[in-house]
C-alpha cells in the first residue's frame, strides 16, 4: 500500500481526525518514516522493543502488523 | 411536620417492637389490614422488619466490621448505646436494639422470634418498592449507626483503617451488591417506579433530612443508605461529600437519580448522572458501526465478542494453542465450547490467587481503585480540574506504567499544564530539547516552540513535547509508593537503594493526557482522547467511578498473567493477543502464530473481552466487584512473579514447561499449581505491606 493511501486509512483515529503527531510531522516537514515518528514520540529515546500497549498507541501506518484485519472503514466523524 | 418517619412510630410498631424485644408479646398484634396497606403502614412495617433484620445480623456484622477481639468489641458496644444521640428510626427502638444485642446474643436467631410476629413481617408489602426501601434503610441504619459510632471510638486510626471499617459496614449490612434494590430500580428503570412510590420515597427521605438536615449523622444515614444500596463500599468518600449534596433540591426537583450516585464533591455539587461520567469501554469507530459509543455505554464481554462470528472464531482459534488449554479440550470442540473452557480455566486461576491472598491483604488490595479515585479527587481539587479530567490524565498515562510512576507522571502533567503554563521556554529547556531532538529534521519543530510559553502553543502534540522537556529539565525524577487507599508512601527505591527515576511513556500518551486535562470533563472529548484500547478506557471508568455496577474491569499485562498464571510481560505473545496488537516480525516470540482480529465495527480488540468475562465470573463467585477481583489478583500475581522472576528466562521457561505438560495431559492442574508454588516460593507481600 502506498504511503498516501495508508495515510488516508489512518485518518480519523478515535478522538482525532488524524494522528496528531503525523500532522505535526507534516507541519514541520519531518519525513514521514516510522523511525522519525518513534524518535518524535519517544523524545529520541526509542525502546529497542515496543510492548503491546505501546504498539497499540501507534498509528496503524506504523504498526508492523499486516496480520490484523479491520472489517470497517474508518469513521469520518 | 408529620413525616413518614414519625408515622413509623405508630401502633403497629409499638406492638411489634414490644413483641420482638420481649419475645413473648404483651401487646396483641394487630393483623395486617385486609385492604391494601397505606404507604405509611408499609413504611412502618418495613422499618420494623429492617430493624429486626439489622439487629439479628448486627453482632456478626459488627465483629466483621471492626475485626477486633471480642473483649474490645464488647467494651466498644457498651459505649455504643450511649453514643446514639439521633435515633432516627426511633430512639427507644435503637437503644433497645443495642441492649438486646449486648444482653441477648443467644436469642438473636430467627427461630427465636415470635411466630406470629414473624408471620406478620414476612407478608409481602402492598407497596413493594416503598417497603423494600424502608426496610433497607432501617436495616442499614440499625447496624450502621452503632457501627458508625464505634468508628468514632477509633478516631485515632488512620484514614485507611477507617475506610476499611466503613467498607466493612457497607459489606456487612446485608446489602447484596447484586440485589436489585429500590434505588437500583430508580436508577435503572425510573419510569417503572410508580409515582406514588416515588413520592413516598422522596417524602420519607425529605422529611428525614428536613428534620435532621444539620445533623451529619442523619445525612450519613440517608447518604449511606442510598450509597450502600446503590454503589456499595465507598462510604468514607460518600460520607465526606454527604453534607455537600443538595438534598432538598435533589429530592424535590426530581433529581434523585443524579444525587444518589454522586461520588465526588464536584459531582455532588452538580448532580451529574452516572452516565455522564463513564465512557464506553468499547469504542467502535467505523462508518458502518451500528452503535454509538458516546451516546450509549458499550460494554466489552463474551456476548459482544460474538457479534462478529468470523472474528470470534479466529480469536478463539488463536487461544486454542495456548498451553492453558489441554489438547483434549480443543480437539473437535466448537468455538463456543473452547471459549467457555478457557474462560472457566482463567476464572479458576483467578480464584486460586484470590483465595491464596491473606484476608487482611485482600481487604486492602481490593481498594486500589477506591484509592485511585481518591487520588483523582485530590488532583481535581489541587489543580482545579474536573474529576473526569483528572481520571482521564491518569488513564491516558497508564500504558505500560507501574501505578506509582503513573501517578507521578499524571501529577507532573497536571502541575506543569496548570501552574507552569506561562513559563517561557528558556535556555535550559533549549539545551534539553536539543539533547532529545538533535537530528536536523526536528530543528523546525524546536524553533517553533523555542521561547514560547506552554499557553501559547497551538496543538496538544506541541504541548506534550514542551511538558516533557520542562519536566526533564527542572523536576526531580523520584516518585513515591502509593498505598491502596491512595496515600503517598516512601520514595520508590532501586535494588541499589537509591531513588528510582520516573520515566515518561510516549508523547502520544502525554498528548492524550493533555486533551483529557483540558476537556473540562467533556465526556466526548475524553472518550476520543482515550482511543480505542479497552484497557485504557476501562481503567478510566474504574478510576472515575470505582463502584459502578457496569462491571468494568482493567485487563493489563499483569491481569493476563493472573488469568493464565504465567509469568508474562508486556511483550509476550498472549499479552499482544489481549490488546489486539502484533509485534514487529523481528520481535515475535517463538510461540507467535498470528495476530488476533480486531473490528472497528463492533469495537472489539483482541481477546480482552474473554479475560473480562473470566474476571466477572470469578468476581461473582466471591461476591466482589470485577475491579476488586482484578486488583486483588493483580497484586497477587505481581507477588507470585515479581519482575526479577520474569527477567529470568530459565525461571519463565520452567513455568511454561509446567503448562505445556498440562496441555499434553502429563500434569494435572493441581500438579501445575504445586509446581508454580515450588518454582516461585509463593506469593510475596506487596510493596506497601513490606
Amino acid at each position: 500500500m502506498a504511503l498516501n493511501e495508508k495515510l488516508e486509512v489512518s485518518k480519523n483515529q478515535p478522538g482525532n481526525n488524524e494522528d496528531g503527531f503525523i500532522s505535526l510531522m507534516k507541519k514541520y516537514d519531518i519525513p514521514l518514516t516510522r523511525q522519525n515518528y518513534l524518535d518524535l514520540v519517544y523524545n529520541g529515546d526509542v525502546p529497542t522493543e515496543l510492548e503491546a500497549e505501546e504498539i497499540a498507541a501507534l498509528p496503524e501506518m506504523f504498526q508492523d502488523n499486516n496480520e490484523i484485519e479491520n472489517d470497517g472503514q474508518m469513521s469520518l466523524v | 411536620m408529620t413525616s413518614y418517619l414519625d408515622e413509623q412510630l405508630n401502633e403497629y410498631e409499638n406492638a411489634e417492637v414490644a413483641s420482638f424485644f420481649n419475645l413473648s408479646p404483651k401487646v396483641q398484634l394487630v393483623d395486617p389490614p385486609e385492604k391494601k396497606e397505606t404507604i405509611p403502614e408499609t413504611i412502618g412495617r418495613a422499618s420494623v422488619k429492617g430493624v429486626v433484620k439489622g439487629m439479628i445480623e448486627a453482632p456478626n456484622n459488627l465483629a466483621t466490621i471492626v475485626g477486633l477481639p471480642v473483649d474490645i468489641m464488647t467494651a466498644g458496644l457498651n459505649k455504643l448505646g450511649l453514643d446514639i444521640q439521633y435515633p432516627i428510626m426511633g430512639s427507644q427502638m435503637l437503644q433497645d436494639g443495642i441492649n438486646f444485642i449486648r444482653d441477648s446474643a443467644d436469642q438473636l436467631v430467627p427461630s427465636s422470634l415470635n411466630k406470629e410476629f414473624n408471620d406478620y413481617l414476612s407478608k409481602p408489602y402492598d407497596n413493594q418498592l416503598t417497603g423494600q426501601l424502608s426496610e433497607a434503610i432501617a436495616q442499614f441504619g440499625t447496624t450502621a449507626i452503632p457501627a458508625a459510632s464505634f468508628v468514632k471510638l477509633a478516631t485515632n486510626t488512620n484514614p485507611f483503617t477507617r475506610s476499611l471499617i466503613w467498607g466493612g459496614i457497607a459489606d456487612a449490612t446485608a446489602f447484596n451488591a447484586n440485589d436489585q434494590t429500590l434505588v437500583g430500580q430508580l436508577i435503572s428503570n425510573p419510569e417503572g417506579v410508580s409515582e406514588e412510590d416515588t413520592n413516598a420515597f422522596r417524602e420519607m427521605l425529605g422529611s428525614l433530612l428536613e428534620k435532621y438536615e444539620d445533623d451529619p449523622e442523619a445525612v450519613k444515614l440517608a447518604k449511606s443508605s442510598l450509597e450502600g444500596m446503590a454503589i456499595g463500599g465507598l462510604l468514607e468518600t460518600a460520607f465526606k461529600v454527604g453534607r455537600k449534596i443538595p438534598w432538598k433540591k435533589v429530592l424535590t426537583g426530581g433529581g434523585l437519580i443524579a444525587g444518589s450516585v454522586a461520588t465526588s464533591d464536584a459531582e455532588a455539587g452538580v448532580g451529574s448522572k452516572i452516565a455522564d461520567i463513564l465512557i464506553s469501554p468499547r469504542n467502535p469507530q467505523a462508518v458502518n458501526r451500528t452503535e454509538d459509543p458516546v451516546k450509549n455505554y458499550l460494554s466489552v464481554g463474551l456476548a459482544e465478542s460474538k457479534t462478529n462470528k468470523a472474528q470470534f472464531d479466529h480469536n478463539i482459534g488463536i487461544l486454542s494453542d495456548y498451553p492453558n488449554l489441554k489438547v483434549s479440550e480443543v480437539t473437535n470442540k466448537s468455538t463456543d465450547e473452547i471459549a467457555e473452557t478457557y474462560i472457566n480455566h482463567a476464572k479458576n486461576n483467578l480464584l486460586y490467587l484470590f483465595d491464596k491472598v491473606p484476608t487482611a491483604t485482600r481487604n486492602r488490595s481490593k481498594l486500589w481503585y477506591v484509592g485511585a479515585n481518591k487520588i483523582a479527587q485530590d488532583f481535581s481539587k489541587k489543580y482545579g480540574v474536573s474529576l473526569q479530567s483528572a481520571s482521564g490524565v491518569l488513564a491516558a498515562l497508564s500504558p505500560q506504567k507501574d501505578w506509582y510512576m503513573n501517578v507521578s507522571l499524571a501529577e507532573r502533567t497536571l502541575d506543569i499544564v496548570t501552574n507552569k503554563k506561562d513559563f517561557v521556554y528558556d535556555a535550559k529547556m533549549r539545551a534539553m530539547g536539543l539533547e532529545k531532538f538533535g537530528k536536523p529534521q526536528y530543528k523546525k519543530l524546536l524553533d517553533a516552540i523555542d521561547g514560547k510559553k506552554l499557553s501559547e502553543l497551538e496543538t496538544p502534540e506541541e504541548k506534550a513535547i514542551w511538558v516533557r522537556i520542562y519536566d526533564e529539565t527542572f523536576n526531580d525524577r523520584s516518585f513515591k509508593v502509593i498505598t491502596p487507599e491512595g496515600n503517598m508512601g516512601d520514595f520508590v527505591l532501586t535494588d541499589d537503594g537509591v531513588n528510582a527515576r520516573a520515566a515518561w511513556n510516549s508523547n502520544v500518551m502525554i498528548k492524550n493526557a493533555i486533551i483529557a486535562l483540558e476537556s473540562n470533563g467533556d465526556k466526548a472529548i475524553i472518550s476520543g482522547a482515550l482511543g480505542d484500547a479497552h484497557k485504557v478506557r476501562s481503567f478510566y471508568n474504574n478510576i472515575v467511578d470505582p463502584n459502578s455496577k457496569n462491571g468494568d474491569v482493567t485487563i493489563d499485562t499483569h491481569a493476563v498473567a493472573a488469568a493464565t498464571l504465567r509469568p508474562v510481560g508486556g511483550k509476550h505473545t498472549i499479552v499482544n493477543h489481549n490488546f489486539g496488537t502484533a509485534p514487529s516480525v523481528k520481535d515475535q516470540k517463538a510461540d507467535w502464530k498470528g495476530a488476533t482480529k480486531n473490528s472497528k465495527v463492533n469495537g472489539i480488540k483482541g481477546l480482552y473481552s474473554i479475560y473480562a468475562e473470566a474476571y466477572r465470573r470469578a468476581a461473582a463467585e466471591r461476591g466482589v466487584l470485577p475491579r476488586e477481583m482484578q486488583s486483588i489478583t493483580w497484586e497477587a500475581v505481581r507477588g507470585l512473579y515479581p519482575s526479577t522472576f520474569k527477567q529470568s528466562p530459565k525461571k519463565v521457561e520452567a513455568i511454561d514447561s509446567l503448562w505445556y505438560k498440562y496441555r499434553n495431559n502429563e500434569l494435572s492442574l493441581d500438579e501445575v499449581i504445586n509446581g508454580i508454588e515450588r518454582e516461585t516460593g509463593g506469593i510475596e507481600k506487596p510493596t506497601w505491606e513490606q
